[in-house]
């Protein structure tokens, strides 16, 4: 294997590939980066066995062949490297990686042990554009679960298509977070690890391409670009019936500005977190305003916040992070909320606008803390 | 002024057992480990048999031979933990200030209930006699302005006993004591204030505190005050539930080296963990479990597990910690399990179905227990294990501790 590169091309290469080397592993060929050289292009392949990426770079192939190359030294010294070429040539066991006077020998790990990163047959089941994309995942992975032992399902989020609309739902089971799309493509459901999801939005970002594809096949789920492939494990599992749970009776309807509700729960939340009190912020909604309150040893916060108000006077409690990560979601001026009641949900969608939709459920108040 | 009152129950375990069978009153009776099994060591010896000279702590063997008459009792902790509880009823009559400060000691504040029952001593003297009939159980009080008088008086006369230390008396009752009498000094502290020149509680008064802060910071300041008869300290009724972590643990009858049988522990272990914590309205996410084998090393290892409350939860990640840091055999002599990372649970509403399911198999469960005595229900896995009392309710005590 010999090949030459622009230090610039191969660091942005290496920057993508290592982010999904297993930190932790007692398999050694994990710890490195595969070098595919082929035809006209350069791939960089990297995994920790639940997800890995190839990224394909162009590069000058003298003379083909792969070879894995420990991350350990390498990656840091490439950072250094001078600007230009780089040219790395492989002689059995070894690597010399050149770059202007500079010269390093390595020995490389057999590229035969390294494991499959995408499975070779997967079937293509949707083409989205890629900013759109990310977006949505921006605007929902925060409500997913960090940690659930008994449904490890919630740390993923689901994407899935269903007449002729894509859907990208995050719940924890105290919130929803759904984002849908237009989108004229069969029906699928896989439910994707949020790590991967994390991953994959930032090395879409150095992706050239507008939009990318998403296949599936051998329980993994597989989004590419014209330069890259990453695959991922699905969970496996199902999430509750998310459309059905958000269809809610209001008790009263708030309409208000985005950024006025926000920052009262913002600060309202300051109080709120100190203490062991589930950041409890009270809402009591009515008369055409919202009265957001909170109280802990550390004080008392009250505020009045306009807004157009339809049905009966509600008190409702709820966790001041769930509402604040909702609302910074929003990316319209004006959001409409729903509540159903003091133990019933709070449902918020940008004002005039169906596809974007925000589930929150309240904190049960007790007797003293009306 | 004289306000607060601190009952001990005297001779607790042993006197327990005297007031369920009347034919063990008069007589020498010492609770203690299963000589059988072990080199059993004295848990308490009731006054018949501490005038023989038998003491806490002291080896069976030793025991037998200074009351060779005595009857010895395998300790029952849900008899005490009962006990405890219905003493803590009485108490509860006199005063809404009631603070537990252990399974036999607890301190009251009767500011303001002179009207209903007369003042301090008269209450003192109506629990005492309350305590009495109604459990056949003695019990000292100490009568005083603060908790640190009141529970250094109730220590003045034992069995059954009333003292009254008022701030003036001192330096005439308290200072003469030495000083590892006084709250707050142990042992080894009190080695170290014997270096000093430092032996009675008097000499400690007497020190300049700022001599104390330099050698022994924030705790030099606190015994200062304590050995002047200082106390600010309210009588606090919800100490027990503002902790940062609820633990229980457990020094084994015998020692377990199956699976089976040290899962039943946790199982049980667990239960009362969950039971506390529920009942002060609180969720945790970090399970530990303390393992310790008979070579006498211990090992103690953690988890984050989601927020919870939930035995079932608190189980399920106590026995995945037992399961990587044992191998099944090693013969465990003490284990335990605790939840910290605490945090004040204000019901936040699930849309799982099962979720709120586990949370009212667990709130009756409560229920039940609370009304109708711990052993009205248990879990099957629970059934039948010698290791965890009879019937495999919770054991709790000296041995079986909250921390």
């Amino acid at each position: 294997m010999q090949f030459s590169i622009e230090k610039d091309q191969l660091l942005s290469g290496i920057s993508a590939a290592e982010r999904f080397i297993a930190s932790k592993t007692t398999m050694p060929i994990l710890s490195g980066i595969k070098f595919s050289a082929y035809g006209s292009s350069l791939e960089l392949s990297a995994t920790d066995l639940e997800m890995g990426i190839e990224y394909r770079l162009p590069a000058q192939i003298m003379e083909e062949g792969d070879a894995v190359i420990s991350t350990k030294v390498f990656t840091d010294i490439a950072r250094k490297l001078p600007q230009g070429p780089v040219m790395f040539r492989r002689k059995e066991g070894q690597i010399t990686v050149e770059a202007g006077d500079f010269r390093l020998n390595m020995p490389v790990l057999e590229a035969g042990d390294f494991p499959e990163v995408v499975p070779p047959e997967t079937k293509p089941i949707l083409k989205f554009p890629k900013e759109t994309f990310k977006n949505m995942v921006k605007q929902t992975i925060f409500a997913r679960a960090e940690d659930s032992i008994s449904r490890p399902v919630l740390t993923g989020e689901l994407l899935e298509a269903r007449n002729g609309r894509f859907h990208v739902v995050a719940l924890d089971g105290f919130r929803i977070a759904w984002r849908w799309e237009e989108a004229e493509v069969p029906d699928f459901s896989v439910i994707v690890p949020g790590r991967a999801l994390v991953e994959l939005t930032r090395a879409l970002s150095d992706a050239g391409e507008e939009s990318f594809e998403i296949h599936t096949g051998r329980n993994r789920v597989v989004f590419c670009t014209e330069n890259l492939v990453m695959a991922t494990r699905v969970l496996e599992g199902k999430f509750i019936d998310y459309e059905q749970v958000v269809q809610v009776e209001p008790r009263i309807t708030a309409v208000t500005k985005t950024d006025a509700l926000l920052s009262s729960i913002e600060r309202a939340f300051i109080v709120a977190r100190e203490g062991n009190k589930n950041n409890l912020v009270k809402f009591r909604i009515g008369n055409n305003r919202m009265e957001v309150s909170a109280e802990t040893e550390m004080g008392s916060v009250y505020e009045k916040v306009q807004c157009e108000t339809s049905g009966d006077e509600l008190v409702v409690a709820f966790n001041a992070r769930f509402f604040i990560e909702a609302l910074r979601s929003v990316e319209k001026p004006e959001i409409e909320l729903k509540f159903a009641g003091e133990v019933g949900p709070c449902v918020i969608r940008p004002r005039n606008s169906e596809n974007h939709i925000n589930f929150i459920l309240p904190v049960r108040l007790r007797s003293e803390d009306y | 002024m004289l306000s607060i009152l601190h009952v001990d129950m005297n001779a607790f375990y042993a006197s327990c057992h005297q007031a369920l069978d009347p034919s063990l009153k008069g007589k020498p009776v010492i609770v203690a480990g299963d000589p059988k099994k072990r080199n059993g060591i004295v848990l308490t010896a009731s006054y018949e048999a501490r005038k023989f000279g038998v003491k806490t702590a002291m080896p069976n063997w030793q025991a037998r031979k200074l009351c060779p008459h005595a009857v010895f009792i395998k300790p029952d902790y849900r008899l005490y933990v009962a006990t405890s509880h219905r003493v803590l009823e009485i108490l509860n009559r006199f005063s809404p200030l009631v603070e537990v400060f252990s399974i036999d000691e607890a301190w009251l504040d009767v500011t303001g209930c002179e009207g209903l029952f007369g003042d301090a001593v008269t209450i003192a003297e109506k629990i005492q006699r309350a305590v009495m009939e109604e459990l056949s159980l003695p019990c000292s009080v100490g009568v005083s302005c603060n908790k640190l008088l009141a529970k250094m008086a109730s220590d003045m006369k034992k069995p059954m006993g009333i003292t009254v230390i008022t701030p003036e008396d001192v330096p005439d009752v308290i200072w003469p004591l030495p000083v590892d009498e006084l709250y707050g000094v142990g042992p080894r502290l009190a080695e170290r204030l014997k270096k000093m020149n430092i032996t009675t509680i008097g000499d400690l008064a007497g020190v300049p505190v700022e001599m104390l802060e330099a050698a022994f910071g924030l705790v030099g300041r606190h015994i200062h005050q304590w050995a002047n008869g200082i106390d600010d300290s309210p009588v606090d009724p919800h100490s027990m539930d503002d902790a940062r972590s609820m633990g229980h643990s457990i020094t084994l009858p015998r020692d377990v080296d199956t699976w089976d049988e040290a899962e039943a522990v946790l199982l049980s272990l667990a239960e009362q963990v969950g039971r506390r914590v529920r009942r002060g309205n609180y969720v945790g996410r970090v399970v530990t479990v303390t393992l310790r084998d008979s070579s006498f090393s211990t090992i103690t290892r953690s988890s984050s597990i989601p927020y919870t409350s939930a035995t079932e939860d608190i189980y399920a990640a106590a026995k995945r910690l037992l399961r990587s840091n044992w191998d099944g055999r090693t013969p465990l002599r003490l284990l335990g399990v605790s939840l910290s990372g605490l945090m004040r649970e204000f019901d936040q509403i699930s849309v799982f179905e099962a979720d709120e399911k586990k949370k009212r198999l667990n709130r009756v469960i409560d229920e039940i227990r609370d009304r109708f005595g711990d052993d009205a229900i248990f879990r099957a896995k629970l059934k039948s294990r010698d290791l965890i009392g009879q019937k495999g309710s919770p054991a709790l005590g000296p041995l079986a501790r909250r921390n």
